[in-house]
This record gives structure tokens, C-alpha cells and sequence, in this order.
């Protein structure tokens, strides 16, 4: 029986072994990749178990010589599905890891890009493997830092593709894993030399690599504007990455817009609501309907609510400085009111009607604020006028007293 | 400072000139070179080994080389008249000082403890200028000039003061007060101008009483004045020698050195001008001492005479100077270098001296000097350099003898003539009064004949100064504060171990420990008379009982170190010294010399390095440590190579590069000798139990089993060399948390370390238990300074956790500056790391720390804290974590304002943490900011909880700038000022005094930055014209920009250090 079996996995293992071999000999990108993932791939169960019963250790090892010069490599690429499949991620992590070396050494002596798909595919795993370890070296009260060594091993990968040639092709998707690695560490900052080989290279035209790659490198650097402040440039990756999205990929979307609403809404653009409903956006819900209505009071409560989910996405700060904005909504109200009763002195208005509208509000602002904010208001060309200290009244420019934001100049 | 010194330089210059006529001196002084000569050539012959070691033994003396040729008879003769030759050790002058031990301890003991530590200074006449010097030194620190009397007879009946040696005692006010400030770097520059005006008025009161004596056999204005001068022109270098733990200085000493001397001209200017400067305390522009000399160099041609006025001006800062007196200077400062420079190198001398007057020196000496002799000097100088250090330990007294054996007889030749060409010189300038031109002369001559190979000599000899100035220094240092009754005594004592020290401390933190508990003690305790009688008889019973001047070194050595100690615990007054103990006669040091005579050089040779090996290891500039392996390449030794040495002085940092690899180098080559060990004496044996847990047992670390095999480990680590490196964080991380346990263990464990790293993958991190590693301190001292840890921690060093928490309490009362609290958190907090304590103790040193940080305004230490305490808190160790979290998002607002650490700071705050007051307040403060609300946030700024206005201060200019400019542009037509200043937090709205005052505040304030500030007619109110000012704000320069980045290194702030 044992010997059946063990018969039985070598063969099977005789069987995966011959198929890797026929996948590089004929150089099938595709087929390779198949056989070498390792997360959700077919084969790894298929291979674990067959080491599982295999006691004849040396017959793997002979066996797996066929493969040379990959020998090593499938031998650690085994070991790891097998430790993988036990769920010993460590030691899964660091085979695979030898494994990709051994492979990328490979790669890199191979003409063509026909292996890319395979590359990728052990790229993929590395990182989820990576992030599987880390979570059980974090169970064992240890400091994890399988996803950093993945890092910077994709800095590796990313090296050996990022020049000329056929090979470039596949460096964005590297890239995109490397954001991955990169946003999960918190260490965005390793993004920009990644970000600056990508841009910078001529040689290249972006809309070369494929639309996956370019919708999550978009994706990523909008992100990345996003902390930076940068709204234009991030509504402007953002929209690229949207647009360029797969319509049927609702999730996909849903990621995108999450970044996109808050930058459009500091530019001056509204989401209908329809959207938020379809894209289960609706913590943007309210702070819409406070920039709609000027109501200050919304906007604090619904950053309130969602404050943990702000942060975490990163959003909060973003929306924090819509503030201004439904302060300008404010004024553009207690000015069209103004305008219906008096059309001539409506383009003066009181601090007194602005406190009063304030202390509906229940926002507890006293006149040196209100009067702050106006000056602010007015500083960065949310609104056009003066103040005058004086008689405490905003004057506002009689034509395009409130310019569209996103024509705004951008003083911070 | 500067009337005082003016006055004592007068009064110097008369004596000297009364002095002149009477001196007989001045026939034999011509006869002289002739002489030298004579001498010289003796000193080419190898000479034999003296007859009478022995009796050098007994000097102990780095001068035991003294014995060689040049005792001739005649030549002792003048030397003793001339009193600015070496003394022979053997047949004393006859001014020899009388035996310490009579007036040791009650009116000279300051002079008779110099003696002992440097005991061959006994036979010498300098030795008494050594001593002058001291008292001298004292006075200059305000100090009454009674302890001038006690030495000065001594310094009279002996008198022949060497200039070589009163240089040393120089270099040394410097010295003391950088260790003193401490190893950061940027403290050493103001130390050094500290240390200058003292030296200055002290060298000159000691001058002046020694003339006034007529005893005083022949000591001229000049030689005197030249010991100032030579003071004051060494000074630099030596100070510098200690600026950047010891490397680079001593590459700076070592070229300025040179070159001063090959032109007189440019070095007399910019020794000056160094020296100029820091009594002028203009900290600036001394803080880069080795650009002056720099710049120095590169004119070295410059014309004599205006180097000479400079120095001249330099010297008597703010007092009129007289004509002789710049002339005298500048003969002195030509001798000084002389001095200098003959005391180990022969030619070069020779032919300065043969300028001018001199002529038949430069004839003679140079056919009799051929190329030769500078190897041959070359050789001796290894063996004479390191006496210095070891002069009165029993340890070294094989090193000295054996030396006195070896090549150095060649430098003892050379010293001697040096010093009668010197005082020659002198003579001869008296007469002519030629100085003016003499310098140029001599400049020339030295230009033209000295070869290159001369700068090789110099390096060599350079450090052997250095050394001796640092020991003397050194000397100086502990008397500083001392009261002047007491100096002599306590000065003499701790002169005596300060001066042992080198020989045994590897480290000088650790003699800056002692150092330090020693101003503080002597602040505290050392007030005149504050020694008990009972304490003089019992030295001076000690000191009875001594056969020899060694035992005498030795004893004096323990006494003074018990003295210290006593100090130190205050039991100086409580303790019955009359019942206590006589010292054990420590065994006599001279038969163990006698032994190890017969040692092959090559042993001793080792032992030295062995010995020298503890300076080099850290931060001790390691002045001796010349191989004979290595005289192959001597240029580049000392890291100035002749290239370097005539022209390319400007970069500095390169050949401190060079340096650190020669250093390098022949550390490695000299490991194998530290393994042959050196033999401890019972001496110091029972001298470090004395020292034990006084000095936070750092001092006595030297010469243990424990030590060498430390030390051991430590070179092999050298030895292993890249393999090691490359190996494991674990060696690393094994340094760093072991050490408690015996050091055997220690070493066992990181050779495991090494092991595993040579053969594979480091695995032994894992492998190691840290726990049973961790250091637990032994120290009980609760002040201790910090330095970084280089090696492993030693549990000596190592303060255990009681004695923290006192440190700490220590710290937090005391009222010193904050310069002084930090450097204690450090170390308390590096003591805390090393013992890997981590509680709510390491919490509130962190905590105080951060939060004297802040006060301070010392952003990056806070920084510090601030992310150490982020990890306590999140290991559940209680502390104001609400206080903390408030002053994290502040300065992330504040400091780099990056929105990714921003957003995870908020993240990190816990519900209940988010109702904390403080952080409220700084949520508050972040939301103002991003908005830009001014109102806000000045409001918020008056009602900051803790510290977090001194966080708020960082961002108030910025934003009273930004809503400034916010007004401008959107108010129009004006903005009463009142309003502004209400709305910028000038004023607090109370309506009181303060409020005016914050008016004219924010008037002067908002026209610094450009606007425009108006009497509104109609309301008679001042207003700012916004629409003016829009266009014309800017944001004024900082006033306190430093041009290095950071105000907290600027040197004003260690200024008020001390």
C-alpha cells in the first residue's frame, strides 16, 4: 500500500516534472505560469500531496534534474507548494524566494519575454505568500518582514525588466505588485524611483503596456497625488484609471471613485447620488448633501461618523478642507437670498446675517472667526470681494463673485 | 583679562631686561653651538646602553633618554646653567629640587606631586617651570596667588625653565576644559577659548615672579616670554588635537606644527590670530581652528614682520603693546617652534638656530647631520613617545628604561642641543636686539635647508608632544577650580593620576568621568582649606615611609586617587585619616625594570603598543603609536606627507582620512603584541581596586585580566578584519547587550558569534540567549557623561536601575543648562538600553527627557523620544500617553506636515484618547492649520496645555506671515492694527500693560515683514494699508540662521555651557 503510493507520487511528481519541461522547451509562457502558481493554482495541490507521499526523496531529486537548469529551482518552487499547502507560509515564502531567484536568474538569460507570464505569476505569489507570512510571523509575536524582503526582491525583477527591449512590457505589472508591497508597508515614498523610471523612459510609450497594468499603476499614483495634495494631477490619473477601467469590474471601480469623489469634490464637482448608491459609496453621501446645502454642521457630523474610515483610506484630510467650500456655499445662499429682497445691495453682506446663519447651524463661531474665514474665503479666491473690518461686510465683486473652483487658481 | 595680562607681560619684559645684563650666562651661550656640535656628533654613534639604568628607572621620566651621550660632563654643565637643557637624569643640576617628599605635601605639593608624575622631571631645571606653571595656572583661574609661594622657591633654586616644557604644561588649559565640555565636537572650539586667556595670564604671573628673583640663574625675558608665546602658539594645535576625538586634531597639530616652523613669518601670524581670537571670545571665528592654520600655510612666505605685529596684537588684546615685547615675541616664537621641533629632530634646528647670528651653527650642523640621522631619530622616536603617558606608572617602568637603551639616545642628543641653540637665540637677541630681521633670516635659511625629509621628523616628533601636553593639561584640568591653598595638594594629586591615566585608560570618557566628578567636587567640596590637616600628615607620613622617587610616584599616584575618592563621597572631611591605614609600599617598581631590561627590544617595543593600543582604541588621540614595522612609511603615518606639509593644507578632512588608515594599519599590525601582555604590577593592581566605584570603575579597567582579554577580542576583531564585518548583526547586537557576565563568557560568546559568522548565515542571532547576556551595571555613580558605545557595554560603566532613577531625579532638579541634563539622559537613557530596561522608569526618562527637549527647542533629540516612547506606549507601559500623542500630531503638523504620517497619528488614537484635553487641543490645532485658520489657531495658541506652545512656537511666524498675507489681500481698506495684534496672539485681549507692549510687538512685527503701518486720519488709529501691503510682505532672514542648518550647534549655546 505505502509502496503504492509511493510509487504513485513519484509518478505523479514524474508527471508535473515532464510538463515544466515540456512548458520550456516549447516555451509556453502560459502553461509554465499554470504550473508554477502557487496561490490558487491547480498544480499545488497536486504537486503537495504527491510529496506527501513520497518517500523516495532522491528519486524527486533525480527526477527533477531534467528540468536542469532549473533543477534547483523546481526543487525549491516544490518545496514551497508543499509547505504552502500545509500552510507553513514561512517556509513556503522562503523557498519561494529561491525559488524566483533561481528563476529570475533564468529569465534573464532568456532572449525573448516568452516566460513573462510565468514571471508574473511567481511575482504574484511572492507577494501574497509574502503577505500570508508576515501575518503568521505576526501570530507568533515576532516583527514580520517577509513582505519588505518580497519588496525589495520586486525591486529586483523590476530591475531586470525596467531597460529595453521585449522585457519592458511586463514592468508595470511588477510596478503595480511593487505599489502593492509598497502601500501595505506604509513606505510609499520607495514608490517614487519606481514612479520615475516608469515616467521618465521615453523608449516607451505608457499606452504600450497592458490596460490591467496601466488602470493599477493609475490607480496607485492618483493615490499617491492624493497625499500629496496634488488634486489636479490626481483627478487626472484618477479619471484614467476610471475610464480605462473594466466596466464589469464593479469592485474595481468602486476602488477608484472611493479616491476620485474626494478630489472632485474639492474641485468643485458633485457626484450624483445615483453613483454613490451603485458603488456602495454612500459615506460620501452626506458630506455631498453639506457641500449642497452649506451646511457646515453636516459636514463636521459626517466626518465625525465616518472618521475611522476616512483615515483609514486616507481620505480624512481631503475632506476636512471642503470645510471653505460649504463656507462658500454658505455665503452663495445668504447671497441669492439677498439678491431675491434687495437685488441692489446684495452684493453687501453682513457678518451679522452670516453669524446668524452660523448660530442655526449651531456652529459656535464668533465674529473674529466668521471673520477669519471670510478673509480666507477670499484669500484663495473662493470668493471675489473684500472685507471691510470696518462696517464687518463682505463685498463681493458684482460679476463672478463665486468662480467655478476648478478654474481657480490653486493658491494652496 | 586682558589689563591683567598686559600688566604681567610688562612687568616679565622689565624683569627681563634687568635680568639680562646680570646674567653670566650670556659668554657660555656663545660658545654654545660649538658644543652642540660636539654633541651631535655624539649622538650619531649609536650610543651604548647608559650604565646607570637603574637610576633612569628611577626618573620614570619619558626623559629617561636623557641618559645618553649628551650627560658629558661639560655638556651637563651647561645644560644645568643654560637651564634650558635637558636635565641629565643622573648627575641632578645643582639646583636639583629637593626631595619631594619634605615639601610635598605642605607648601610645594603642587610642584612635588609634578614631580612625581613626571618623575624624571626631578633631575631636570624644567621640571620647576613645569611646576611654576601650574601655580601659574591656578592664579589665571582667579584663584589668590598664595600657591604661587610655595612653589616658586623650588622654581628658583632650580630654575632653569624649558621652554619645550612649559609649552607642555601649556597646551594643557585647553585640554581640561574641551574634556571637560565634552566629546561633541562642537564644544570644543569654545573649551579651547576658554582655556586661552586663562593660560595666558597665568603663564605671564608665573614669569614675572621668577624673574623678579634674583636667583633665577639666567632665564631671560625671552625664554619666558617664549614659554608663553609657545603656550599660546602650541595651544591651538593641541587644543585641536582634541576636537574630533583625537584624529583629526592630531592631524592638524601635526602640519600646523611643521609648517610654523618652516616659516616663521606665516605661522607667527597665524598662531596669533588663533590666539587672538579666543580672547576676544569671538567663538565663530576660532570654532574652525584648523582653517586658521590654513590659511596660515598657504602664505608661508608671508612677511615676517606683519606676522609678527599680528601676533603681537594677538597676544596683548586690547593693551598697548611695546616694541620689545612684539620683538620678544617673536623671537619666542621662533624658539617655541624650535623647541618644539629640536626636541626630536636634530637638522631642522640646526639650521633654524643658524640663521641669523648663529653662524656657525648651520655650517657645522648640517655637514654633521647627514640624511641619516632622521631615520635614525625616526627610530628612537617610537620608544621615547610613549614613556610619557606611563611616566609614574610602575607598569612602565620597563618601557622608559629599555628606551633609554634603545635609538632614543639620538633624540636625547638632539633635545639637548636644541635647547642650547634655543637659548642661544635668545642671547643673542637680547644683544642685537636683531629680531625684526632674525625671523626672515631664519625663515629663509630654514626654507633652503631644511630638507623634506625634515617634515617627516616633525610629524614623528609632533606627537610625542602632543602627549606630554595632554598629560599636563591634564594636570591643569583638575586644578582649575581648586582654591589656591589647596592646590597644591589636591592639584599635585590629581596631576599625578591624571598623568598616569594615559598609560592606563583605553578610553577617555572614562578619565572625563573623574574628570568631571572632580569640578563638580571641587566646586562643591575643594574650597580653600577644605582639607583636613589630618589628611597632609597622613600623605606626608605615606610619602615618609617611600625608599625612592618611584614608590613615591606610585604612592602619591593612590593617595591622590583616595583623596579624589573621598571628594567625591564626601567623606574627605568625615574620614580619620590619622587612623587610617598607611599605604602598602607598592613593591619597588626599579627590580622588575631591571628584569625586563634584558628584554629584547622587540618586547618592549610590543608592550608599548599594548599599552599604546588602549589609547588608540577609542577616542585618546594615540600620539605614539610608531612602529618600527611601520617606519617604511612614515609620511604617511601621521597623515602628513611632506607634500602636505609644505603646501596643500587645505583639505583637512582628506588627510584625517589618511590618518585614521595609517592608524589603522598599524593598529592591526601591533595586535600581536597586546596578546604578549604586559605585566602588571601589584601597584596598579591595588591602584585600581582604589579606583574601583570611584570612577565608575573606568579608570581602573586598564591592565585586568579582563581588560586584555577584552582588548584581546577586540583586536582580533581587527585582525579578522572584513570576514568579521561582513558576518552577522548578531556579532553586532552581541556587543551591544552582553557584558554582564565575565568578560571570559562575553568573549566566548562573541567569538561564537564570529564563529558562525565566518562559516554561515549568521544564524546565530537566534541562537544567542540576549537574556542571559544582558548587562547588569555594577556603576553606583549617578552622574556620568555620555558617550556612544563603540564596543560592549561595561558593566563597571553601567549604572543599575536604582541608581538611574536617582540620576534621574538628579537630573530633573538640578539647574545646570540643558546641554548638561541631555548629555545625562543619554547616558542614563544608553545605561537603560544596554540593561534592556524597558518599564515605566525608561518611560519617564524618556518623557523628561523629551519634554526638556522641547524647551529647549531641541527638535531632533525630542524626535527622538517622541518615537521611543510611541514603542513604550504600544508595549502597554503606562505614561502620559495622551500628553505624548498631543505633542506627536503637533509636530507632525508642525515638522514636516507629511498627511500619510499625519493621517496614521490620528489613526493611532484610541477613542478614549481622542477626549484627552491635550489631544483635543492638537486635533483642534491640526484642523486650524490645514484650513488656515488664524483665529484659531492663535486662540488655540494661548490656551496650549503642557508643553505644547514651545511646539506652537514652531509655526507661529509661519502663520502670522500667512494670515498677514491673507489680510493684505482680502481686507480692504485698512486693518487697524489692534485688531491685527489681538487677531496674531501679540496680545491677550485682557487690556492690561500687555496688551501695549503686544501692540508696539506686532507694529514692529508687521513692518519687519514689509507692510505698511499708518495713522488712519479720521480715526486717528494705526492701521495697515492692506492693499499696499499686499504687494510688499516678505518674510524676513531668520536672525538666528547659523550657516551650518542647525541653531542648536551654534556655538553661542555651548558658550553658556560650562
Amino acid at each position: 500500500m505505502a509502496y503504492g503510493n509511493n510509487t504513485d507520487g513519484s509518478r505523479r511528481l514524474g508527471d508535473y516534472i515532464s510538463r515544466v519541461v515540456d512548458a520550456i522547451s516549447s516555451q509556453d509562457g502560459v502553461a509554465l505560469a499554470e504550473l508554477l502558481a502557487v496561490s490558487g493554482g491547480s498544480y499545488c495541490d497536486f504537486v503537495a500531496s504527491a510529496l506527501d507521499i513520497t518517500k523516495d526523496a532522491s528519486r524527486v531529486v533525480r527526477q527533477v534534474e531534467k528540468v536542469a537548469p532549473l533543477g534547483d529551482m523546481m526543487l525549491q518552487h516544490m518545496r514551497c507548494m508543499h509547505c504552502f499547502f500545509h500552510r507553513h507560509y514561512v517556509d513556503a515564502f522562503n523557498a519561494l524566494e529561491k525559488s524566483a531567484n533561481a528563476f529570475l536568474q533564468e529569465f534573464r538569460n532568456w532572449e525573448s519575454a516568452w516566460a513573462m507570464q510565468a514571471l508574473h505569476t511567481i511575482v504574484y505569489d511572492l507577494r501574497t505568500v509574502a503577505e500570508l507570512a508576515d501575518k503568521e510571523i505576526t501570530e507568533n509575536g515576532k516583527m514580520p518582514d517577509k513582505l519588505k524582503g518580497a519588496g525589495s526582491f520586486l525591486m529586483k525583477v523590476f530591475g531586470a525588466l525596467a531597460g529595453k527591449g521585449p522585457k519592458r512590457v511586463g514592468a508595470l505589472y511588477v510596478t503595480c505588485q511593487l505599489f502593492k508591497v509598497y502601500f501595505k508597508l506604509g513606505t510609499v515614498h520607495l514608490c517614487r524611483s519606481v514612479i520615475r523610471s516608469i515616467e521618465t523612459a521615453r523608449v516607451f510609450d505608457f499606452e504600450e503596456f497592458p490596460t490591467r497594468d496601466r488602470v493599477t499603476y493609475m490607480y496607485y499614483t492618483g493615490r499617491l497625488e492624493v497625499f500629496n495634495d496634488n488634486f489636479v494631477l490626481a483627478d487626472q490619473k484618477l479619471v484614467y484609471a476610471l475610464s480605462h477601467c473594466n466596466p464589469a469590474k464593479a469592485s474595481n471601480i468602486r476602488m477608484v471613485l472611493k479616491y476620485l469623489i474626494p478630489v472632485k469634490l474639492s474641485l468643485g464637482t458633485l457626484p450624483k447620488y445615483s453613483l454613490l448608491q451603485r458603488y456602495n459609496l454612500l459615506e460620501y453621501k452626506e458630506v455631498v448633501q453639506a457641500l449642497r446645502m452649506g451646511d457646515i454642521r453636516l459636514l463636521r457630523h459626517a466626518l465625525q461618523t465616518h472618521e475611522d474610515q476616512f483615515l483609514r483610506s486616507g481620505v480624512y484630510l481631503v475632506l476636512e478642507k471642503l470645510e471653505l467650500q460649504v463656507c462658500r456655499r454658505l455665503m452663495k445662499k445668504i447671497y441669492i437670498l439677498q439678491k431675491q429682497k434687495d437685488p441692489g445691495r446684495a452684493h453687501q453682506v453682513k457678518m451679522d446675517s452670516v453669524l446668524k446663519a452660523l448660530r442655526w447651524l449651531n456652529i459656535d463661531m464668533d465674529i473674529d472667526e466668521v471673520e477669519c474665514i471670510m478673509a480666507i474665503l477670499i484669500h484663495r479666491n473662493f470668493i471675489k470681494g473684500y472685507f471691510s473690518h470696518k462696517s464687518k461686510v463682505v463685498v463681493l465683486s458684482k460679476q463672478d463673485a463665486f468662480p467655478v473652483l476648478s478654474a481657480r487658481p490653486l493658491t494652496s | 583679562m586682558g589689563n591683567e595680562y598686559d600688566k604681567r607681560r610688562s612687568a616679565a619684559a622689565a624683569a627681563a631686561h634687568s635680568a639680562v645684563p646680570s646674567s653670566y650666562q650670556r659668554p657660555y651661550l656663545y660658545g654654545q653651538p660649538q658644543q652642540q656640535q660636539q654633541q651631535l656628533a655624539e649622538q650619531q654613534v649609536p650610543p651604548p646602553p647608559p650604565s646607570n639604568m637603574a637610576a633612569a628607572q628611577h626618573q620614570q621620566h619619558w626623559y629617561g633618554y636623557h641618559q645618553h651621550p649628551a650627560q658629558q660632563t661639560q655638556e651637563g654643565g651647561q645644560v644645568n646653567q643654560l637651564g634650558t637643557m635637558p636635565p641629565l637624569p643622573i648627575m641632578p643640576p645643582p639646583q636639583t629640587p629637593l626631595p619631594p617628599t619634605t615639601s610635598s605635601w605642605s607648601g610645594g605639593g603642587a610642584h612635588e606631586t609634578t614631580d612625581s608624575s613626571y618623575s624624571g622631571y626631578y633631575s631636570h631645571p624644567h621640571h620647576q617651570q613645569g611646576q611654576d606653571y601650574e601655580s601659574g595656572y591656578f592664579r589665571g583661574d582667579g584663584q589668590p596667588a598664595n600657591n604661587m609661594t610655595p612653589s616658586l622657591p623650588l622654581a628658583q633654586s632650580n630654575t632653569a625653565p624649558t621652554n619645550g616644557f612649559q609649552n607642555y604644561g601649556h597646551g594643557y588649559g585647553g585640554y581640561a576644559l574641551g574634556d571637560h565640555h565634552g566629546y561633541e565636537s562642537a564644544s570644543y572650539p569654545m573649551s579651547n577659548d576658554h582655556s586661552y586667556p586663562q593660560q595666558g595670564s597665568e603663564s605671564y604671573s608665573q614669569n614675572t615672579t621668577t624673574y623678579a628673583d634674583p636667583n633665577a640663574p639666567y632665564p631671560t625675558a625671552d625664554i619666558y616670554q617664549n614659554a608663553n608665546s609657545g603656550d599660546t602658539t602650541t595651544y591651538p594645535s593641541s587644543a585641536n588635537y582634541y576636537n574630533s576625538g583625537g584624529y583629526q586634531s592630531y592631524q592638524t597639530s601635526a602640519y600646523s606644527m611643521p609648517t610654523n616652523t618652516w616659516n616663521d613669518g606665516s605661522y607667527g601670524s597665524h598662531n596669533y590670530t588663533g590666539y587672538a581670537v579666543p580672547n576676544a571670545t569671538t567663538g565663530p571665528a576660532y570654532a574652525a581652528p584648523s582653517s586658521i592654520p590654513g590659511t596660515g600655510f598657504a602664505a608661508p612666505n608671508v612677511n615676517t614682520s606683519t606676522g609678527y605685529s599680528n601676533a603681537a596684537t594677538g597676544l596683548d588684546v586690547g593693551t598697548g603693546t611695546n616694541a620689545e615685547a612684539s620683538l620678544q615675541y617673536q623671537q619666542d616664537t621662533q624658539q617655541q617652534w624650535a623647541d618644539y621641533y629640536a626636541s626630536f629632530q636634530t637638522t631642522p634646528q640646526g639650521s633654524t638656530d643658524s640663521s641669523g647670528t648663529l653662524q656657525a651653527a648651520p655650517d657645522l650642523l648640517n655637514p654633521s647631520v647627514p640624511p641619516l640621522t632622521y631615520a635614525k631619530v625616526v627610530a628612537a622616536e617610537p620608544p621615547q613617545q610613549p614613556p610619557p603617558p606611563g611616566t609614574v606608572q610602575p607598569t612602565w617602568l620597563q618601557t622608559p628604561v629599555s628606551f633609554a637603551a634603545l635609538p632614543s639616545f639620538q633624540a636625547c642628543g638632539t633635545i639637548g642641543i636644541h635647547w642650547n641653540d634655543t637659548s642661544s637665540q635668545n642671547t643673542r637677541h637680547e644683544e642685537y636686539n636683531q629680531a625684526t630681521f632674525a625671523p626672515v633670516q631664519q625663515q629663509e635659511q630654514q626654507q633652503t635647508t631644511q630638507p623634506q625629509q625634515q617634515s617627516v621628523v616633525f610629524q614623528k616628533g609632533q606627537p610625542a608632544l602632543n602627549l606630554k601636553q595632554q598629560q599636563q593639561s591634564r594636570i591643569n584640568t583638575v586644578h582649575i577650580p581648586t582654591n589656591p591653598s589647596i592646590v597644591p595638594k589636591v592639584g599635585g594629586l590629581s596631576a599625578t593620576k591624571e598623568s598616569q591615566k594615559p598609560a592606563y585608560v583605553s578610553v577617555p570618557v572614562k578619565q572625563l568621568g573623574p574628570k568631571l566628578s572632580t569640578d563638580v567636587v571641587a566646586d562643591a567640596v575643594l574650597q580653600p582649606g577644605s582639607f583636613p590637616p589630618s589628611l597632609r600628615t597622613y600623605v606626608e607620613r605615606v610619602l615618609m615611609q617611600c625608599k625612592d622617587e618611584a614608590q613615591k610616584a606610585a604612592c602619591q599616584a593612590i593617595m591622590k586617587e583616595m583623596v579624589m575618592t573621598a571628594a567625591e563621597d564626601g567623606s574627605l572631611f568625615s574620614k580619620d585619616w590619622d587612623s587610617e591605614p598607611l599605604l602598602p609600599l607598592p613593591g619597588t617598581p626599579s627590580a622588575t625594570t631591571k628584569k625586563e631590561l634584558s628584554q629584547q627590544q622587540a618586547n618592549t617595543t610590543k608592550t608599548e603598543y599594548n599599552l599604546n593600543k588602549r589609547l588608540k582604541t577609542r577616542w585618546e588621540p594615540v600620539t605614539v603609536h610608531e612602529s618600527h614595522g611601520n617606519q617604511g612609511r612614515p609620511n604617511s603615518f601621521y597623515g602628513v606627507s611632506k607634500d602636505d606639509v609644505q603646501g596643500n593644507f587645505k583639505d583637512t578632512s582628506l588627510q584625517t582620512r589618511r590618518i585614521r588608515k595609517g592608524l589603522k594599519r598599524v593598529h592591526r599590525g601591533s595586535v600581536q603584541g597586546v596578546i604578549g601582555g604586559t605585566s602588571t604590577s601589584s601597584e596598579s593592581e591595588e591602584e585600581e581596586e582604589q579606583n574601583e566605584g570611584v570612577y565608575l570603575g573606568s579608570l581602573s579597567v586598564a591592565e585586568t585580566p579582563e581588560e586584555r582579554k577584552r582588548r584581546e577580542n577586540r583586536s582580533r576583531r581587527f585582525d579578522r578584519g572584513k570576514d568579521v564585518n561582513r558576518g552577522s548583526k548578531g556579532f553586532g547586537r552581541g556587543r551591544i547587550t552582553n557584558g554582564s557576565i565575565a568578560s571570559t563568557r562575553r568573549g566566548a560568546v562573541l567569538q561564537m558569534a564570529l564563529n558562525s559568522a565566518d562559516s554561515q548565515n549568521g544564524r546565530a542571532v537566534e541562537d544567542i540567549d540576549w537574556d542571559s547576556l544582558t548587562v547588569r551595571g555594577t556603576c553606583q555613580e549617578v552622574e556620568k557623561r555620555y558617550l556612544r558605545l563603540t564596543s560592549a557595554p561595561d558593566p563597571h560603566m553601567v549604572r543599575p536601575e536604582e541608581i538611574l532613577r536617582k540620576a534621574l531625579a538628579m537630573v530633573q532638579t538640578t539647574t545646570k543648562n540643558y546641554l548638561y541634563r541631555c548629555e545625562q539622559l543619554k547616558s542614563i537613557r544608553q545605561d537603560l538600553t544596554v540593561q534592556r530596561i524597558r518599564n515605566e522608569l525608561t518611560v519617564q526618562v524618556y518623557e523628561t527627557h523629551a519634554r526638556m527637549a522641547l524647551e529647549a527647542g531641541d527638535l531632533p533629540e525630542y524626535n527622538q523620544c517622541q518615537s521611543q516612547l510611541q514603542g513604550l506606549y504600544a508595549e502597554g507601559i503606562k505614561g502620559c500617553c495622551s500628553e505624548f500623542a498631543s505633542y506627536g500630531l503637533l509636530y507632525i503638523v508642525f515638522q514636516h506636515g507629511n498627511s500619510r504620517d499625519l493621517l496614521s497619528a490620528m489613526a493611532r488614537l484610541t477613542r478614549e484618547g481622542k477626549k484627552d484635553k491635550a489631544v483635543k487641543h492638537a486635533l483642534a490645532v491640526r484642523s486650524a492649520v490645514a484650513v488656515g485658520n488664524y483665529t484659531a489657531f492663535f486662540r488655540l495658541y494661548r490656551t496650549a496645555p503642557n508643553l505644547s506652545p514651545y511646539l506652537m512656537d514652531l509655526h507661529v511666524e509661519k502663520m502670522r506671515f500667512e494670515a498677514v498675507k491673507c489680510m493684505a489681500r482680502s481686507y480692504r481698506p485698512t486693518v487697524p492694527v489692534s485688531f491685527m495684534a489681538r487677531t496674531l496672539g501679540f496680545t491677550d485681549m485682557s487690556g492690561g500693560d500687555g496688551d501695549l507692549q503686544g501692540l508696539e510687538e506686532c507694529e514692529d512685527w508687521l513692518r519687519g515683514h514689509g507692510s505698511h503701518v499708518q495713522i488712519e486720519s479720521g480715526t486717528n488709529e494705526l492701521v495697515m494699508d492692506a492693499k499696499m501691503s499686499a504687494t510688499s510682505l516678505f518674510m524676513p532672514e531668520p536672525e538666528d540662521a547659523v550657516p551650518h542648518g542647525d541653531a542648536n550647534l551654534a556655538l553661542n549655546d555651548f558658550f553658556g555651557r560650562s
